[in-house]
C-alpha cells in the first residue's frame, strides 16, 4: 500500500507539558487505523498534527508529496477543507444550522452554488440515514444523529482522509456502533483512509490495523504471531 | 456446561426428540462448542433416570425410530430452579492470560512485549468477530453470540492496560 | 450553607472573584467603568434640576437659563442608557463560565437564592466602587471646570451633597438588578446549564410604536394650538418613537436576517444571517443603541437648519449659544456611539466564547479565519442596516413633516444627506469595532478549543 500520510519524529508540547514525543506513523491510501491509547496520551494531538490543525514542534509529516509541517496557515486550511474530513467528538455543528445547512456549508466554501450543495446536503443525509433530520437544528436531534449529520459533513466533499476523534464517545454503544458502521462502510466503499483516535478497544477492532499510543509516544501494533 | 439444563429448557416447548434438541442446542447458542450427538443421549439417560423428563412417544416416519421427551412436572421445577440461580461471577478467560502475565514477570521474561502480543492477538479476533457480526444476514443470534465474545475480550483488554499501567508496581513487588 | 447567610457568603464571594477566569477579570472594571459613567451623568442631570434662578450668559445658556435646564437634565440622562446598555451586555459576556461555576456551587449545596445573592453580592461591590469613583469624579471635574471658565458664583451651580448618597444608591440599585436579570438562567439546576433561552421570537406588535411615533410627532407638528397641544405631543412622538427603535430592533434585525438567509449565496451570508436568526435579541440591545444615536443624529439636522436659515437671513455668524449647543449635542452623540460600540466588541466577545467550539470546528474543518471574520462582519451589517435606517428614516419624516408645515426641498435634500450620513457613519462605526475584535475569533478558531471540557 502506497503512504498517504507519513509522520516521522514528530514532538508537540503544549508549555511544559510534551504531549508528542517522536511519534513516527504511516498511513496507507484507503486504510482504516486506529490510534488508541489511555486518556491524555497525546492521541488528539497526533490526530491534529496529522490533519495539519497543528503544527509540530520537531518532525516532518508528509501529505503524499506534500511537506505538511512546511506549508502556512492558508495552504494548510485549503488542504484540510479540500483532502480532509474531521469528525469531533460532539459533532462541532453549527448550532444555528439546519443539519442540511451544517452539510451545505463547508461545501459552498469549497465553491459548490448554494442550491448545489444543498442538494448534495440532502443526498448524503438520506446515504448516512439521516434523511429526517436535514430542516432541524443540532439542538433537535439525538446525540447518535448530530454525529450521523458530523459524519456526512466530513464525507460530503470527497476528501482522501477522514480524522475522526472519538467520534462514538459521546453515544452509547449501539447509536455509536451504528455511526461507526455507516462512516467505515461509506469511507471503505470510495477508498477513503480513516484515522480513527478512540479509547474503546471494540471501536478500534472495527479499523485494520492500531497506532497505540502511551505517554506522547506512538508504536504500531506488533505482528499478530499465532 | 450445564447442558442437562439447557436441554431442560429447550424441552419447555414442547416434546422433542434427540437430534432436534441438538439442532436447536447448535443453532440457539452459536458461539458455543457445537453439541456432540453422543452427549445428548447420555444426558437424557441421566434426566430420564433422575426423573425429569420423560418418553412422551415413539415414532417412526419412514426411517429410523425416533424416541420423542417430554418434561415431568420435577423436569419444570428444575429448569424454573436453575433459571433462577445466577451465575457465579467468575473470572472468564483471564485466568489462563493471568497467570501468564505474572509467570512472565516471575520468570523475567519481557511482560510488556507480552502484552502487547497479546493486545494485537485479541485485537485480531475481534475484528473477526466484528466481520462475522456485520455479514449481511447475520441471525441476532449470531450476533449477539459475537457481542458476548467482543464484550469479553474488551475486559481483557482494559485490564491488560491497566497492567501495563501498573507494571512497574507489579515489578518491584515481584522483585522484593 | 443554606440559611448561612453573608457570613459565609462574603468569603465565597472573594474566593469566586479570586480564582475568576481572564475574561471574568476583564469584565470587573468594565462594570466598574459603566457604574462611574452612569453615576457621573445621573449627577449631572440631578445637578441641573437643583439649580435656581436664569443668568443670562452669552454661550451657557443650557446651563444657566431656567427654561433649557430640564432639557439639559434630559439629554445627560439619556446618556445612562447606553452605559446600561454596556452595563448588561459587559454582564453577559462570561455568562457561559460563570455558569458553570455557579452551577458546580448549586451542587456543592448552594440554594437558588445563595447563588443570586452571590451575583448581587458581585454587583454590589463593582457598583459601589464605580459609583464613588463617578460621584469624586463629577465634584472634582466640575470644581475644574468652573476654576477654568471663571464662574463666580459657584455656590449656585456646584452640586450639593445631600443627592450623592442617593445617586449612588440608584447606581448600585441598577447594577444589583441587571446582575439579576443576567444570572436569571443560573438557578434553575445545578446539574445542567441551559445555553440558550428559548425564548419566542421578537413579535411584529414590537414595530407598532415606531410609526405611532412618526404619526404622534406629525400631528403635534400640525396642530394649531402649538404651546398647549403641540409641543406636548410633538415630544411625545419623538419618545415614542426612540422607544420604538429600541423596543422594534429586534423585531427588524429578524426580518432583515431572515431575508439574508433567504438570499444568501455565499457561506459566510448564511452562516451570519441564521446565528442573528437564532438569536436576534442579542444583536438588537447594542444596535437599538446605535439607532438611537442615528436618531438623534439626524433629528439634531432639522434644528441645524433652522439656525444655519436663521444666520443666512441676519446675515452674521452663528450664534454662539447655537455653537456650543450643537456641539454638546454632537459630543453626546459621539459618547453613545462609542459606548455602543464598545458594547458591540463586548458582544463580539460574548458570541465567539460561547460558540467557541464550533467555530473552532469551521476552522479545523478548513474554513478560513479570514472567512470567519467576513462572517461576523456581515453579521454586524445585517443587523445594523435596518435598525439605523428605519430609525433614520422615522426621524426624519417626523421632525421634518412635524416642526414645519411648509417643507422646503433644500431641507428635505438636507434631512436626506444627514440621515444618509448617519446610516453610513453608524454602519461603518459598527463594521470597524467587528474588525478590530477580530482578536477573539482568531483565538475562538484556535485548535485548543476543540478539546472536550
Amino acid at each position: 500500500m502506497s503512504p498517504l500520510l507519513r509522520a516521522s519524529g514528530v514532538s508537540k508540547a503544549f508549555g511544559r507539558t510534551r504531549a508528542l514525543r517522536d511519534a513516527s506513523v504511516t498511513i496507507g491510501a484507503g486504510e482504516v487505523v486506529a490510534v488508541s491509547g489511555p486518556s491524555g496520551a497525546g492521541k488528539s494531538t497526533l490526530l491534529h498534527c496529522l490533519a495539519g490543525i497543528l503544527v509540530p514542534d520537531a518532525g516532518e509529516v508528509h501529505y503524499g508529496a506534500t511537506r505538511l509541517d512546511e506549508l502556512d496557515e492558508n495552504a494548510r486550511t485549503r488542504l484540510r477543507r479540500e483532502a480532509f474530513g474531521i469528525v469531533f467528538q460532539f459533532g462541532g455543528l453549527v448550532p444555528e444550522l439546519t443539519a442540511a445547512e451544517n452539510v451545505a456549508v463547508p461545501l459552498m466554501f469549497g465553491g459548490l452554488s448554494r442550491a448545489k450543495a444543498a442538494e448534495a446536503a440532502r443526498e448524503w443525509l438520506e446515504r448516512l440515514g439521516a434523511g429526517d433530520c436535514a430542516p432541524l437544528r443540532p439542538g433537535e436531534l439525538s446525540g447518535g444523529q448530530v454525529q450521523r449529520v458530523a459524519v456526512a459533513r466530513a464525507l460530503a466533499h470527497g476528501p482522501e482522509v477522514v480524522f475522526a476523534d472519538e467520534p462514538t464517545g459521546a453515544l452509547d454503544s449501539v447509536a455509536g456502533e451504528e455511526v461507526l458502521g455507516s462512516l467505515l462502510a461509506e469511507a471503505r466503499g470510495r477508498g477513503t483512509a480513516v484515522v480513527l483516535v478512540t479509547h474503546d478497544n471494540r471501536v478500534a477492532a472495527y479499523a485494520d490495523r492500531e497506532i497505540v499510543v502511551r505517554d506522547g509516544v506512538a508504536a504500531e501494533s506488533p505482528a499478530v504471531t499465532r | 456446561m450445564s447442558t442437562p439444563q439447557i436441554l431442560l429448557a429447550l424441552l419447555a416447548e414442547r416434546p422433542k426428540h434427540g437430534y432436534e434438541l441438538k439442532r436447536e442446542h447448535d443453532q440457539r447458542l452459536p458461539g458455543a462448542k457445537p453439541l456432540p450427538y453422543g452427549q445428548v443421549y447420555s444426558t437424557l439417560a441421566r434426566l430420564e433416570r433422575d426423573g425429569f423428563v420423560a418418553v412422551a412417544d415413539v415414532v417412526q416416519e419412514g426411517g429410523p425410530e425416533r424416541t420423542l421427551y417430554r418434561l415431568t412436572s420435577d423436569g419444570s421445577e428444575r429448569l424454573r430452579t436453575w433459571l433462577a440461580e445466577t451465575e457465579p461471577p467468575a473470572p472468564y478467560v483471564g485466568a489462563a492470560l493471568f497467570a501468564r502475565v505474572i509467570m512472565a514477570l516471575v520468570a523475567g521474561g519481557d511482560a510488556r512485549a507480552a502484552l502487547d502480543r497479546q493486545r494485537a492477538a485479541h485485537l485480531e479476533r475481534m475484528r473477526e468477530l466484528n466481520r462475522a457480526k456485520t455479514v449481511p444476514g447475520a441471525s441476532a443470534a449470531e450476533v449477539l453470540a459475537a457481542e458476548f465474545a467482543l464484550y469479553h475480550l474488551d475486559a481483557d483488554l482494559r485490564w491488560m492496560e491497566l497492567a501495563v499501567r501498573r507494571l512497574t508496581d507489579l515489578t518491584e513487588e515481584m522483585s522484593r | 450553607m443554606t440559611g448561612s447567610g453573608f457570613r459565609v457568603l462574603l468569603p465565597v464571594a472573594a474566593m469566586l472573584a479570586r480564582g475568576a477566569s481572564r475574561p471574568e477579570r476583564r469584565r470587573r472594571p468594565l462594570l466598574v467603568g459603566c457604574s462611574a459613567l452612569a453615576t457621573f451623568f445621573l449627577l449631572g442631570a440631578v445637578n441641573q434640576l437643583l439649580i435656581r434662578g436664569t443668568t443670562v450668559t452669552q454661550w451657557a445658556g443650557l446651563v444657566s437659563e431656567e427654561d433649557l435646564r430640564p432639557g439639559t437634565a434630559l439629554g445627560l440622562a439619556l446618556l445612562v442608557v447606553p452605559v446600561l446598555a454596556l452595563l448588561h451586555q459587559a454582564g453577559r459576556v462570561t455568562q457561559a463560565a460563570r455558569e458553570r461555576r455557579l452551577a458546580a456551587l448549586r451542587l456543592a449545596g448552594a440554594t437558588p437564592g445563595d447563588v443570586r445573592l452571590l451575583g448581587a453580592v458581585e454587583a454590589v461591590r463593582a457598583g459601589t466602587a464605580g459609583a464613588v469613583i463617578g460621584s469624586l469624579g463629577y465634584v472634582a471635574a466640575q470644581r475644574i471646570a468652573m476654576a477654568v471658565l471663571h464662574v463666580h458664583d459657584t455656590g449656585r451651580y456646584a452640586v450639593p451633597l445631600w443627592p450623592i448618597p442617593l445617586v449612588v444608591a440608584v447606581v448600585v440599585a441598577a447594577a444589583v438588578v441587571t446582575s439579576l436579570r443576567v444570572s436569571r438562567r443560573v438557578v434553575v439546576s445545578p446539574v445542567r446549564v441551559t445555553r440558550r433561552a428559548s425564548r419566542p421570537a421578537p413579535a411584529a406588535v414590537t414595530l407598532i410604536l415606531l410609526p405611532l411615533g412618526v404619526l404622534v410627532m406629525v400631528v403635534g407638528g400640525q396642530t394649531q394650538d402649538v404651546d398647549k397641544v403641540g409641543v406636548p405631543l410633538f415630544y411625545l412622538g419623538g419618545a415614542l418613537t426612540a422607544v420604538g427603535v429600541a423596543a422594534g430592533a429586534g423585531r427588524l434585525i429578524l426580518a432583515s436576517a431572515r431575508l439574508a438567509g433567504r438570499w444568501a449565496r455565499t457561506p459566510e451570508t448564511l452562516l451570519a444571517a441564521r446565528a442573528l436568526e437564532a438569536d436576534p435579541r442579542a444583536a438588537s440591545r447594542t444596535m437599538a443603541v446605535v439607532g438611537l444615536v442615528v436618531a438623534g443624529g439626524t433629528g439634531s439636522a432639522v434644528i441645524e437648519w433652522d439656525v444655519l436659515q436663521q444666520a443666512a437671513v441676519d446675515h452674521a455668524g452663528v450664534d454662539l449659544f447655537w455653537l456650543v449647543s450643537i456641539g454638546s449635542t454632537w459630543l453626546g452623540l459621539l459618547f453613545a456611539l462609542l459606548v455602543a460600540v464598545t458594547a458591540l466588541v463586548v458582544h463580539q466577545a460574548e458570541v465567539l466564547l460561547e460558540d467557541g467550539r464550533s467555530t473552532a470546528a469551521l476552522a479545523a474543518a478548513g474554513v478560513p479565519v479570514a472567512a470567519l471574520r467576513r462572517t461576523a462582519l456581515r453579521r454586524t451589517i445585517i443587523a445594523a442596516t435596518p435598525v439605523c435606517a428605519a430609525a433614520a428614516l422615522a426621524t426624519a419624516v417626523g421632525m421634518a413633516a412635524g416642526l414645519y408645515t411648509s417643507a422646503s426641498w433644500g431641507l428635505a435634500a438636507w434631512m436626506a444627506a444627514r440621515a444618509l450620513l448617519m446610516v453610513a457613519v453608524a454602519i461603518a462605526s459598527a463594521s470597524a469595532v467587528t474588525l478590530v475584535s477580530n482578536r477573539f475569533l482568531t483565538r475562538a478558531a484556535a485548535p485548543d478549543r476543540l478539546r472536550a471540557e
